[in-house]
């Protein structure tokens, strides 16, 4: 019976002309959203396997240089581009995509691309997402608002009930009825846009996939309850557009702007005052009269039980570069651990704000599927930290054997470049987003339930 | 008839309990808004008042040692005083104001920095402005009042006007109408401009109560906010009005409408946007690095030369101590300088594109009431993208303008003096510059309301075939 009533909504749904329309737009949008962003995830992608390449090259290309030069001149960290960006970029834009490795210096991930476009930009972007987490929804609100106040307005309801069909029996079917044709739709977008990503990691996509779908079932629920106690379809399509854009547009504001609130960022100013200061307490690798040089001094002829730092059976010049670079990296890990601490306060807050609307644990789960969340990016910019460490470690270890104290014009082998390895990220595995997503898996579980029971309640008012 | 039918519109409104309860609704979401720009304001400000002051500090410390000098007694920090020390460590500061008006519309402020240390070691063209914030509250944007006028009032015009023919028609009272001698498309634009008015009034009160609870001071931009808001209102009634005329049923009027709103504010700016990025792609960011990085290391190589050409541009910073007399900073100057011509077509091409998109946006952008709306207001509050490019392109001309003050010490190698320190290049930021007035688009959504006013009264359509239907 239930098929039934499914089968005929899907018929009626598939020869009303507001259908057809809708339709036409959305699989357009569509089509140029998997087309735009496979065009610009493929240029994006050479261009960055071409920097990560070229970046390389000029590191092994220095030759035989001082280590500390080398230090000096640095290579680049790059985060790859992620297959499943294509379908949700998710925060990339905002984040950066590389990250300079230097003497001294941890550095913030640069090359923000949206300081690279117009003012427009903070409306979004036409990617696979924006259909997934806006458009889709209100096509949903748009088939579904009249599929039971039609059948009250046009007095078809006793009718049907004089059938021998209990109510839920026609809410479910109407319920399948007006979830097939999306779930067909989704999942052709999916494989359209797999057999545009190379490599496809298949259990990302078919969690997001999965996690798009259940976003679906809660909206298609929510449409049909309202639609169930709805005196009229004008009122049903009012309430549930509000419910839209309370739950799509001013949720994730009001969590955004109510977060930063309350666990708010220093500047970047503040935050590099902050550093300089803590750096300047210690020791500096480049200035010998410095207070802690002059400890470390001491303390090193002591333990060698020699006179002079010239007798020390290594350069000391190096070392104290290489304690100096000790300092600097725990100064810099202090205070970006505190920059840690309010994003994951932030990230706390935003959990718990998602109880308040679907659209937030969806939009989490697919930024985290896809590997471009901002998890993943605080996770590459602590990988390139720790790269760099064992980067200086390697040349000031080097630079400290080989030369005596004052020999700054040392030039070690080539060979020691190819010591230093290159860097390559590897995101969180499978298993690891989804003990980090479980929150967010959880109440989207609790709200398919939740909207399940108030559809299940309102049949039972039909 | 026009009284008649203002005093029965304003009977209906005033018992009508969804508008009633709907203006209680908008105002309180205009007062959070206005309250979540006035911490953005607020927070902005207390960062702007810490980098004054500790520049100020920094600046201080300095002038002790150089007044100490000058008073002849010896300094152990009197390195301080050297050139490169001075503009590097000590160096300025730049920064942007905030405009009373960002309050109401937050803009690209939460993106970008207003605050930025100009030290004469800085590269320019890696010179980072984007604030440390939380990209997730980057991706959602922020709840401003700018936010709840572009997106939400249409659609309250909507809910309120979407229906005003056809419920007359469905509930039968249209045949009434018709028998009176009434031009009916008068009568429906006289219920029209009633109803926009009455909101107008309501807006302007919200608004009033908004600016009063978070401390906006009457002004001119604040006048052309106002003109703005009711030119974008305008618009949007015009479009019920049209669809009116067109007279459907209610029922699709509501979806036409709402399907409009969809196209208009979501859709239209997403897709002029993703055409802007597709047409005039940005060069590659990441193949500039390596540029850098190349031109320095070949530039290195050949630090001799460099410095030579560099002083045959420069001649009055040669000094007659014969071969050698240059050290290290001098390299570092000369060749910062050669970097940044030689790169300079590379770093133009990221703001030719930029300004090509600017224009493709500024001109498709009339497609969409929202993006006029929006780029209006950011205008008038400052936190528009231009102000924000012209801020930072002000700040990098400081910056060569800092370098360039300190380079003849340099090359003379002559340490600063206390008078020396009280002749420093100063920063202000010009605002003047960017176009700031919300005028062109009051105009635009004006002309536009009354291009979709004039085709609704101009639309022939028997209403006797109406009413049949």
């Amino acid at each position: 019976m239930v098929f039934h009533i499914a089968k005929k909504e899907i018929r009626e749904t598939a020869r009303s002309g507001q259908f057809k329309w809708m339709l036409a737009i959305v699989v357009l949008l569509c089509t140029v959203a998997v087309f735009i962003s496979q065009r610009n995830w493929e240029a994006k992608n050479i261009e960055r396997k071409q920097a990560t390449e070229n970046a390389r090259t000029l590191w092994l290309a220095q030759g035989a240089t001082n280590p500390h030069n080398a230090a000096h001149y640095g290579t680049f960290a790059f985060k790859p581009q992620f297959p499943l960006s294509l379908i949700d970029p998710g925060v990339e834009k905002y984040t950066g995509v590389s990250i300079f490795l230097e003497a001294h210096s941890r550095n913030e991930a640069d090359m923000v691309a949206a300081a690279d476009q117009t003012g427009l930009s903070r409306f979004g972007d036409l990617t696979p997402d924006f259909i997934l987490l806006f458009v889709i929804p209100l096509l949903i609100i748009v088939m579904g608002h009249r599929s039971v106040t039609r059948e009250k307005e046009g007095g078809m309801l006793r009718i049907i009930k004089s059938q021998g069909v209990s109510n839920w029996q026609l809410v479910f079917g109407k319920w399948i009825g007006n979830f097939m044709p999306i779930a067909v739709l989704t999942a052709i977008l999916f494989i359209i846009s797999a057999l545009f990503i190379e490599n496809v990691e298949w259990p990302f996509l078919i969690t997001m996939l999965l996690v798009y779908l259940a976003y679906f079932a809660i909206m298609n629920s929510l449409t049909l309850f309202i639609s169930t106690i709805s005196r009229s379809s004008g009122l049903a399509m009012v309430s549930l557009l509000t419910i839209w854009i309370v739950g799509c547009l001013a949720v994730p504001k009001i969590a955004s702007s109510y977060t930063n609130d309350i666990y708010p960022y220093p500047t970047r100013v503040e935050f590099e005052a902050s550093v300089a200061e803590d750096k300047s307490k210690g020791l500096d690798g480049h200035d010998p009269w410095n207070e802690a040089s002059k400890k470390l001094e001491e303390e090193t002829l002591k333990e060698y039980n020699v006179e002079k730092l010239e007798d020390l059976p290594f350069n000391f010049d190096a070392l104290r570069m290489q304690k100096g670079e000790e300092h600097e990296a725990a100064v810099y890990f202090k205070h970006n651990e505190r920059l840690k601490e309010i994003y994951e306060s932030q990230t706390k807050v935003y959990r718990k704000l998602a109880v308040l609307s679907p659209f937030l644990p969806t939009r989490f789960m697919s930024m985290a599927l896809a590997n471009t969340d901002y998890a993943t990016h605080w996770n590459f910019s602590d990988k390139a930290e720790k790269h760099r460490v064992e980067m200086q470690r390697i040349l000031n270890t080097n630079f400290a054997e080989n030369s005596k104290l004052g020999e700054w014009d040392y030039q070690a082998d080539a060979s020691l470049l190819n010591e230093v390895p290159d860097f390559a990220y590897e995101a969180p595995d499978f298993k690891q987003v989804l003990v980090a997503g479980q929150s967010n898996l959880l109440i989207l579980s609790l709200w398919l339930v939740l909207s399940f029971g108030l559809l299940f309640y309102s049949s039972t008012r039909l | 008839m026009l009284t008649q039918n203002i005093l029965h519109e304003i009977k209906l409104l005033s018992r009508n309990y969804w508008f009633v309860s709907l203006t209680v609704v908008i105002t309180g979401l205009s007062i959070y808004a206005g309250h979540n720009g006035l911490k953005q304001f607020e927070k902005r400000q207390a960062n702007l008042t810490e980098a004054i002051q500790n520049q100020l500090e920094k600046v201080e410390r300095v002038d002790v040692i150089a007044t100490a000098l000058a008073n002849g007694e010896e300094h152990p920090r009197a390195f301080r005083l050297s050139p490169m020390n001075y503009s590097i460590a000590t160096g300025s500061l730049t920064i942007m104001p905030a405009e009373p008006l960002s309050k109401l519309v937050i803009g690209q402020s939460d993106l970008y920095t207003h605050q930025v240390n100009i030290s004469s070691r800085e590269d320019l063209a890696t010179m980072s402005f984007n604030e440390l914030n939380n990209p997730v509250q980057l991706l959602f944007g922020n709840f401003d009042l700018n936010f709840v006028l572009s997106y939400l009032i249409p659609l309250l015009i909507i809910a309120f006007t979407y229906n005003l023919k056809s419920q007359e028609l469905e509930t039968g009272r249209f045949r009434l109408l018709a028998s009176n001698p009434i031009n009916i498309k008068l009568w429906l634009l006289q219920r029209f401009i009633v109803r926009f008015l009455a909101l107008v009034v309501v807006i302007t009160v919200v608004l009033l109560v908004t600016m009063l609870s978070i401390g906006v001071k009457p002004d001119l931009n604040l006048l052309q906010f106002f003109g703005l808001t009711y030119a974008y209102m305008a618009f949007w009634f015009a479009l019920t009005f049209l669809v009116n005329v067109f007279g459907f049923s209610s029922a699709k009027n509501a979806v036409s409408l709402l399907s409009l709103w969809i196209l208009l504010v979501l859709i239209v700016p997403t897709v002029i946007n993703q055409m802007a990025n597709t047409i005039y792609p940005m060069p590659s960011r990441v193949a500039l690095l390596n540029e850098i990085r190349s031109t320095k290391k070949q530039l290195g190589k050949e630090q001799d030369k460099v410095l030579d050409e560099y002083l045959r541009n420069h001649p009055e910073l040669i000094r007659n101590e014969g071969e050698n007399a240059y050290g290290y900073w001098q390299g570092f100057y000369a060749s910062q300088e050669i970097t940044e011509k030689t790169l300079n077509p590379l770093i133009s091409a990221f703001d030719k594109q930029l300004n090509q998109q600017q224009n493709w946006v500024n001109t498709w952008g009339l497609l969409s009431p929202a993006v006029i709306f929006q780029n209006g207001t950011t205008r008038l509050a400052g936190t528009s993208a231009a102000h924000y490019k012209e801020f930072q392109n002000q700040t990098k001309t400081f910056n060569i303008e800092w370098r360039d003050h300190f380079l003849p010490f340099v090359f003379k190698n002559k340490m600063l003096v206390k008078s020396d320190l009280e002749v420093l290049p100063d920063f202000e930021f010009d605002k003047g510059v960017v176009e700031s007035s919300a005028a062109s688009g009051v105009i635009i959504l004006f002309l536009f309301t009354l291009i979709l006013s004039m085709i609704g009264l101009l639309y022939k359509k028997s209403e006797q075939s109406v009413s049949i239907n």
